[in-house]
Parts: C-alpha cells; sequence; structure tokens
C-alpha cells in the first residue's frame, strides 16, 4: 500500500513538474502582441471604473489615457480587431472576472451580423491570449466555435489565407500554436513591455473618407447574433450592477444596412433603457481630416474627439469619478508621462505637413505657426485642420495668444508646438512646399486607401 | 484518430482507465467497443469491412477446427483467403488492375473504355486483413485452437494500437493474452508510456520535420536537381523510418500500458551489415508474415537455391504490391528481392576478395562500410518508393547521377527547403539523438532501462523535460497540416 502511495505522489509530483514547465515555456512562447496590450489591465483591473467594448473601431476611437488626462477617469480599451458582438461578449465576461467597473461602454457596429468570431482567427488570439485558463474562457470558446459557427467558417474558408486550422485547444492551449517560435525568441519574450495606450491604437494617417449615404431611416426587424449577444451583454451588466451605455462611433457609412444597425439600437436601448450615443447626431468628428481609412477608423485627431465626449458624458451623465490626485493611482500619472512621450515622439516621424497638423490637433497641445506660401491654405485638410484649432488663413497664425513663430524663407512654414496647460516648447518643425503643386487627384495605395497627405514636406 | 491527434490524448487515458477498472471478465468488450470507435473515427462505413474480416475469418477458424479431413480445410482456408483478397484487391488494387489491362490491351492496339472506379481506400486494412488471415493459417496448421469467443476474436483483429498500421500480430501471441488480462502493472506502465515518446519524438519532431524537405524537393524534382535530390533521398531514409518506426513504437507503448505484449516492429535496421539482415530488422511484422504465410508455403530453400530465389523475389515484389497499388511500388520490392538475390550469388566471391586483401569482416572499419553500403543500397530503393511514378523515379535517379551542384551542401541552398536554418540543424541533432539510440539498441543496451534504474526524481524529470521537448519542437498544431502516417494507405 506504502509503495502505491508512494507511487502515486511520484506521478503526481511528474505532472506537476511538467505544468510548471509548460505553463514557463508557453509565456516565453506565446505570441506577446495581446499581453502587450492587455498586461496593464491585469496589473490594474481593481481601479478601473469603465471598460470599452467592441470591434477595432473602439480599439481606433477612445484612448484612456487621455480619459485619465483630461477627466481623471480609469478606463480600459477592449476593442478587439473584427470582434462581432459574440465575441466581445465574451471578451468581456472575461474581463469581468478580473474587474468590476462601474461603466461598460458597448459599441453596437456589427449589430447585425450573425458571425461570432473574427475572419481572421489571429485577432480571436489577440483577444483572448491574455486571459489565463479559467471556466469563463474555457465557456467562451466553446460557445464561439460552436459547431454551426465552425461550419460557417468552413464554408467561408475564414483564414484560409493563413493556412490556419481553426480549433477550440488552440484558443484555450495557445502552446499548440506558439511552440514553434522557438525559433524566433528574443528579449521581448522574456521581459514584456505593454503598451501604455491601454488597449487603443493610435492610428496615424489621414484617409479620403469614402462617399456617405444618407440614412434611410429603416431598422431591422429580426433577430440576429449580434442582437442577441448585446442583450446578453446588457443583461449581464444590470446583474452585476454596471451601468451600460450604447454606442455607434463615428465613420464614413456607405451601406443602408449599417444605417439599419444605426437605427435599430434606438430599440434595444430603450427596451433595457439605457442610454445610446448616436454619434451620427452629435457632428463629433470632421470626416474630411478624421479618418484613417475610407469606411471604418478614426485617426488620433477623431479619436481625440470622440474620447473627448465621452468624457464629458461619463463624467457628467454617469458620474463617474475623478481619481486624479488620488495617490493610490499615481501609476496612471506614470503610465500617462510614458504615453504622453510616444505622442509627442510621433510628431518627429510626421513627414508632412496635414499629418503633422492632425497630431497638433491633440488638445493637450497649442502651437504658433509662420507661413511662407500661402498656397498650403488651398489644400482642403490642411485648411480643414487649422479651422478645427480656429486659426484662420494669415502668414503668421497661432492657437495660442501673444505667442509668434520665427519668420522662414519662402515656401517654407515653421511650427513652434507648446504645452497647453504649461506652456512648456514640445516640438518644433518646418515644411516646404514644391515651388510646383502636382495637379492630378492623389491616388489610393497598396491597401486601397487615399492619403490626404499634403505635399508641404518636412524639413526638419 | 491519429495517434498525434487530440483525440487519441483524450481517448487512450480514459479507455486505458476505465480498462483497468471495470471487472476482468468484461476488460475485451470494452476493449472491442474503444476498437471499433477508434476506427469509426475516420470512416464509420468501412468499420463493416473489419466486421466482414473479422466474421469470415472467426468462421472459417471454427469451420477447419470442425473439419476432419485436410481436403475440407484447405477449402474453408482457400474461400477465407478468396473472401479476405478479394475485398483487399477490391478497395485496393481494382484501379492498379484496370491501368494494368488498358495498358496490356493498349500494346496490343485494342481500344477498350476500362471505368476507373473512385473508392477511398479503407484505413489500415491491409494490416486487418493480414492479421486476419494468419488466423485462418494458424488454426489449420493447428498451432492454435479456433477461438469460440466472436466478440474476443473480433478484439484480435481489431485492437486498436495496432490496427492501422501495425505491427501485424499473430493469434497465438494476441490473442491469448486478449484472454487472460492482467492487472495494472506500475512498471510496464511506465515503460509503455517511455516507448509511446519516443515514438511521438520519431513521428513528431523528426519524420514530420524532415517531410518538410523531402516533399518540398520531390514534389518539384525537376526544379531541385542533383544534390538537392540526394539529400532528400538520404533523409527520406530517416523520414519512414521515424514515420514507420514511431507509430509502431507508440502502439506497442500503448498496448503495454494496457498489460499487453506486441510484437517488435524495428531493430534498429539501419545498423544492418547486408540487405537480408535489413530485412529482419525492417517492418518485422510484415516480413515474418510473408516468411511463414508466402516464402515458406512456396516451399522457402527447402527446393534448391534456384526455386528459393525466385520465391524471394516472389515473396518481395508482393510485398512491393502490398505497399501499394502502383509499379513503382512493385519495382521497389523487385529491388529488394534481387538484392538478396545477387547478394546470395556474389557471396562466395565477396569472401573470397575478403581472403585475398586479408580483410577482417568483423573489424568495426568493415563493418561500418557494410553498413554504409546497406544503407546506400536499400535508399537507393527507396527513391521508386518515393517517387510518384516510374517516370519520376527514374528521372530522379539521372538526376542525382549527373549531379553537378555539391555546392549547395555549403552556399545555404538547404534552408531554403521548408526548414529554417535552426530548424533543419535541429533536425541532424535530432537524427544523432536516433543513431545514437540504434547503436545502444544493437549493443544491447536498453535506454528506457537506464532510465528506469535512475532515482525517481531523475526519472520523471527526464519524462517531464522529454514532453516538453517533444510538445516544443514536434510539429503540429494549427498552420500545419499534420501529414497523416505514410503507412496508413497501404
Amino acid at each position: 500500500m506504502k509503495r502505491k502511495i508512494l507511487r502515486l505522489l511520484s506521478v503526481i509530483a511528474c505532472c506537476c513538474i511538467l505544468l510548471l514547465l509548460l505553463t514557463k515555456c508557453a509565456d516565453v512562447m506565446r505570441r506577446k502582441e495581446s499581453d502587450q496590450k492587455y498586461l496593464p489591465f491585469f496589473e490594474h483591473a481593481d481601479d478601473i471604473d469603465v471598460l470599452f467594448m467592441g470591434s477595432s473601431h473602439v480599439i481606433n476611437a477612445v484612448y484612456p489615457m487621455e480619459l485619465w488626462e483630461h477627466y481623471g477617469i480609469t478606463s480600459y480599451n477592449f476593442g478587439g480587431h473584427q470582434n462581432q458582438l459574440p465575441t466581445t461578449y465574451w471578451v468581456m465576461e472575461n474581463a469581468l472576472d478580473y474587474a468590476e467597473p462601474k461603466v461598460v461602454v458597448i459599441d453596437c457596429l456589427y449589430l447585425l451580423r450573425n458571425d461570432k468570431t473574427a475572419s481572421t482567427f489571429e485577432n480571436m488570439h489577440l483577444s483572448f491570449d491574455a486571459f489565463p485558463l479559467s471556466v469563463t474562457k474555457t465557456r467562451a470558446v466553446f460557445d464561439l466555435l460552436d459547431r454551426e459557427e465552425r461550419k460557417r467558417r468552413k464554408k467561408n474558408a475564414d483564414g484560409a489565407d493563413t493556412g490556419e486550422k481553426h480549433g477550440r485547444l488552440d484558443l484555450l492551449w495557445d502552446y499548440s500554436v506558439y511552440h514553434v517560435r522557438w525559433e524566433e525568441l528574443s528579449k521581448e519574450d522574456f521581459v514584456v513591455e505593454a503598451t501604455k495606450e491601454y488597449g487603443a491604437e493610435s492610428r496615424v494617417l489621414i484617409a479620403k473618407p469614402g462617399p456617405v449615404i444618407k440614412n434611410p431611416g429603416t431598422k431591422y426587424e429580426g433577430e440576429t447574433a449580434g442582437i442577441r449577444y448585446l442583450k446578453k451583454m446588457i443583461e449581464s451588466c444590470r446583474k452585476k450592477g454596471i451601468d451600460v451605455v450604447l454606442t455607434f462611433l463615428p465613420y464614413p457609412i456607405g451601406s443602408e444596412n449599417l444605417w439599419q444597425a444605426v437605427n435599430t439600437v434606438y430599440d434595444i436601448a430603450k427596451e433595457y433603457d439605457v442610454p445610446y450615443i448616436d454619434f451620427y447626431k452629435t457632428d463629433t468628428v470632421d470626416l474630411t481630416t478624421d479618418c484613417f481609412d475610407a469606411d471604418s477608423h478614426l485617426n488620433p485627431s477623431g479619436a481625440w474627439k470622440v474620447t473627448d465626449h465621452l468624457g464629458k458624458y461619463l463624467r457628467d451623465s454617469l458620474n463617474v469619478p475623478d481619481h486624479r490626485g488620488d495617490a493610490a493611482y499615481r501609476y496612471w500619472d506614470d503610465d500617462y508621462a510614458v504615453y504622453r512621450s510616444e505622442k509627442l515622439a510621433r510628431l518627429d516621424e510626421a513627414g508632412d505637413l496635414n499629418t503633422y497638423l492632425m497630431l497638433l490637433s491633440d488638445p493637450e497641445m497649442e502651437y504658433a505657426m509662420s507661413v511662407g506660401d500661402m498656397r498650403i491654405y488651398e489644400d482642403e485638410v490642411t485648411a480643414h485642420l487649422l479651422a478645427a484649432k480656429g486659426i484662420e488663413p494669415s502668414e503668421t497664425a497661432s492657437s495660442i495668444p501673444d505667442i509668434e513663430a520665427p519668420p522662414v524663407s519662402e515656401h517654407q512654414i515653421g511650427f513652434i508646438v507648446y504645452d497647453r496647460k504649461t506652456k512648456e516648447v514640445l516640438h518644433m518643425a518646418g515644411f516646404a512646399l514644391p515651388e510646383e503643386i502636382p495637379e492630378e487627384e492623389r491616388r489610393a495605395n497598396e491597401f486601397g486607401v487615399v492619403v490626404m497627405d499634403s505635399y508641404a514636406q518636412r524639413i526638419y | 484518430m491519429l495517434f498525434n491527434s487530440v483525440d487519441f490524448i483524450l481517448f487512450f487515458p480514459i479507455v486505458t482507465i476505465l480498462y483497468f477498472v471495470i471487472p476482468k471478465k468484461v476488460r475485451y468488450l470494452w476493449l472491442l467497443f474503444a476498437s471499433y470507435y477508434f476506427y469509426m473515427s475516420w470512416n464509420a462505413k468501412y468499420a463493416l469491412l473489419l466486421l466482414f474480416s473479422t466474421t469470415v475469418t472467426y468462421l472459417s477458424g471454427l469451420l477447419i477446427g470442425k473439419s476432419n479431413t485436410t481436403g475440407k480445410k484447405k477449402a474453408v482456408v482457400a474461400a477465407s483467403f478468396i473472401l479476405n483478397l478479394g475485398v483487399l484487391f477490391f478497395f485496393k488494387y481494382i484501379n492498379f488492375a484496370a491501368l494494368g489491362i488498358a495498358k496490356v490491351l493498349g500494346l496490343l492496339h485494342i481500344s477498350a473504355n476500362i471505368p476507373v472506379f473512385d473508392i477511398l481506400l479503407p484505413v489500415g486494412i491491409s494490416f486487418f486483413t493480414f492479421q486476419a488471415l494468419s488466423y485462418t493459417m494458424d488454426v489449420f496448421r493447428g498451432d492454435i485452437q479456433a477461438e469460440k469467443n466472436f466478440f474476443r476474436y473480433a478484439l484480435y483483429v481489431s485492437f486498436f494500437p495496432q490496427l492501422v498500421a501495425g505491427p501485424i500480430e499473430r493469434s497465438s501471441n494476441l490473442l491469448k493474452q486478449l484472454s487472460a488480462p492482467k492487472p495494472f502493472d506500475f512498471e510496464k506502465a511506465r515503460d509503455g508510456f517511455l516507448l509511446m515518446l519516443w515514438g511521438y519524438f520519431l513521428k513528431l519532431v523528426l519524420a514530420d520535420r524532415i517531410a518538410i524537405v523531402v516533399d518540398t524537393v520531390y514534389n518539384d524534382h525537376t526544379a531541385y536537381t542533383g544534390w538537392y535530390l540526394i539529400v532528400a533521398t538520404l533523409l527520406f531514409a530517416v523520414q519512414i523510418y521515424c514515420d514507420f518506426a514511431g507509430y509502431s513504437t507508440i502502439a506497442v507503448g500503448a498496448a503495454k500500458i494496457l498489460g499487453i505484449d506486441l510484437m517488435e516492429n524495428f531493430d534498429a535496421p539501419y545498423l544492418a551489415e547486408t540487405v537480408t539482415d535489413f530485412w529482419k530488422r525492417w517492418h518485422i511484422s510484415l516480413t515474418s508474415w510473408f516468411r511463414d504465410y508466402l516464402y515458406i508455403p512456396l516451399g522457402g530453400n527447402r527446393k534448391g537455391k534456384i526455386r528459393r530465389d525466385i520465391n524471394r523475389l516472389i515473396v518481395f515484389l508482393v510485398s512491393g504490391l502490398w505497399h501499394g497499388a502502383a509499379f513503382h511500388f512493385v519495382v521497389w520490392g523487385g529491388i529488394n528481392g534481387l538484392y538478396q538475390i545477387i547478394g546470395g550469388w556474389l557471396r562466395p566471391v565477396r569472401e573470397r576478395i575478403s581472403r585475398i586483401l586479408k580483410l577482417h569482416p568483423d573489424s568495426p572499419g568493415i563493418r561500418i562500410l557494410k553498413i554504409l553500403t546497406t544503407f546506400l543500397l536499400v535508399d537507393f530503393s527507396w527513391i521508386y518508393f518515393r517517387s510518384d511514378s516510374l517516370h519520376s523515379a527514374h528521372s530522379v535517379i539521372a538526376s542525382i547521377f549527373g549531379a553537378d551542384n555539391l555546392w549547395i551542401l555549403f552556399d545555404g541552398s538547404l534552408y531554403q527547403l521548408g526548414l529554417s536554418e535552426k530548424n533543419f540543424r535541429l533536425m541532424l541533432v535530432c537524427i544523432c539523438v536516433l543513431l545514437f539510440a540504434d547503436v545502444m539498441k544493437r549493443r544491447g543496451i536498453c535506454i528506457r532501462q537506464k532510465i528506469a534504474e535512475q532515482d525517481y526524481v531523475v526519472r520523471w524529470l527526464v519524462i517531464a523535460i522529454a514532453i516538453v521537448f517533444i510538445l516544443t519542437f514536434g510539429i503540429y498544431g494549427p498552420g500545419y497540416k499534420a501529414a497523416n502516417f505514410i503507412y496508413f494507405q497501404f
């Protein structure tokens, strides 16, 4: 008997060693994007008051660090690339295992879709890899990849381009996917450095917006997986005493189906008596300057506006507390400092006048400008970006009173950028327009996006 | 289900635990159920073929037992063989035969519209058919008594560890063990587990990794010429060994955990010093099947040297056909038969040369030379095995003998064949591990035994690290289409 017990113990010990080794190896081998995105959430989950849920529209449109800086609101962006509402539901459920937010903001973009999962399976990994194995995660995987969904994925050949074999196991035990990374391990795999955007992603580019069609005013009458899971999200939050806000983030809508979705959310909001921010009625963004691509995502200029709008709403309508100055939340200031330095670094990378001006639409920044070539005002995008800061066409202009930029040579445009609050000089840059500006229309790049860069190119 | 699938990783522990929990008397029924479930996970309908083969050979056993004349017994054996081989012929060889007839008619300038059947080859049909037929023969020869219990016999034919790719067991060994289940034996189970780990190492880490290089080259052998083909052919010899021996080892290990000893299927074959020796060490269960049920009934070596050689050639031609319904498999078998026949003829010459040159056949240098020569001969025949057709094989051989691109071994070209430099090097290291293990085996040193003799801390640490190694460096997972075990289609 004693021998049997010893043997049993040795087997258990072996299993423990194995589990330990595999866990450690899995941590190292795992692709780090998901960890980098969600690490701050797991570090500070207890302190988070607002969760933003939805697809990539949310990722690109809501900046938690700006909410902290300007409203003292602690939030996290849980938007996921291509996340359908069923996926969003399960991401939220997993997040709620760790956090107890006061408000959950849900974007309803994919309301009328019946898919449960992202067509590119990698995006599912991005959403779920960071969550440790748990009952909720297991339920999520089994529900999202049920027989019907797997059949649909197979029929649509989703992920066929990447040659992926989609399986539940791969999400639950991602070592089956990432073990092949042993040959590409680097320092980053051993020391994870999280991004400080708290789940958001800034996409720096100005795209020509696609054509917007008029809202036909119709609504969708049936039920979709999107509607079903949106309702589940609201009900789940209700049970946990969490306030829900529904949104439809702005972008150029070019299909009736999407307008139907925008309109249908009103019914759901009414049914559950939850607020709905229809950004198409708020006139928050300027599509001429604020799009990252033709028909979906916002660039930082648009995101700052949307974030500001949400900040005001959360503060004024839902009384989400301001934690600024609270010693217990000091690390948010530390993280903001890193985030801010990343923002400033982007100014160095801007290669043309429009991109630079788009980045200067940051509410934290003011600037003075010297213009050596009045032709810059002929560019519609430039004109819109300057007007947004209240700048009229002139040779010297400033968004901040009593400060001027030093004079520049002919065809050049010079900038001095200041911190709005401290008036500290943050950045200086110069651009030059060519003597002859090409007259032809801008062409679409390899991704089909018409990039609205200025012809005034960076010179310093 | 494949041994390297998640399904099997879940299936096997459940089957094993319940096997030892339920009463001994009904254990065989549980294994039978599990075996049919295992087989039906590929194609449920083809379980009827398994059942058919089982029923025919079971009845043949009973009838032979009841027959009192040799004539009647022979008639039953003939009926059993005709029915079983008929099914095998239909599912595996009908299109090959039709093609052969069409070619012959074509040579005679007779046009005929020979139909091509769209038949999916049932997994493991060659294996279970041969295993079932060996039972008929064993009962006929009086080596064993006919099994009365149909379900126990059905388990003998369908025992899941070796059902689809061997080893092809003998009734005298397996049926007896199935009749007397043993209690759980910890040492045996641990040994079986170590065997399974070694099998997974061979399959996942080596065979499937090598397959990437070999497939890249052979699938486009007109683009990859000369030394590319030489490297790929050398690697294919290791791939097919690891693939098949890997599967067999997992099968033997799994059966061992269940308390059942299966026969060893591979015994360091590439350390053989002659081709005849190679065939005593390669796919032992099949070679011995052909020896016992074809070579000996044909007369073996009892009817003179010429008949012996003809019999050998027949056995290897049939063996080639068993491996695949195509001419290049037949040629592969024929070459191996001829190697042995010619080897037999040249033996006195070799011995005389050795005497004249005062060579010591047992000296290490000469032995290594013999091993290398045997390996190269066997590897040459693998070209026919790996190629898609005779034409492709000849094209590959022509390219190999005209090789003029030796630089590809040094300029990094080998790392462009689907494996990165690190992966390629890992493959070479693992091949060295395999070589080391085979040398140890040849010297009678059992590495598993050595591990088992260590302190339990070391023992379990070795097992845990081995599992992590296989899970890390194995070729599996999404984005990778798990190559089926090569031998499934035979």
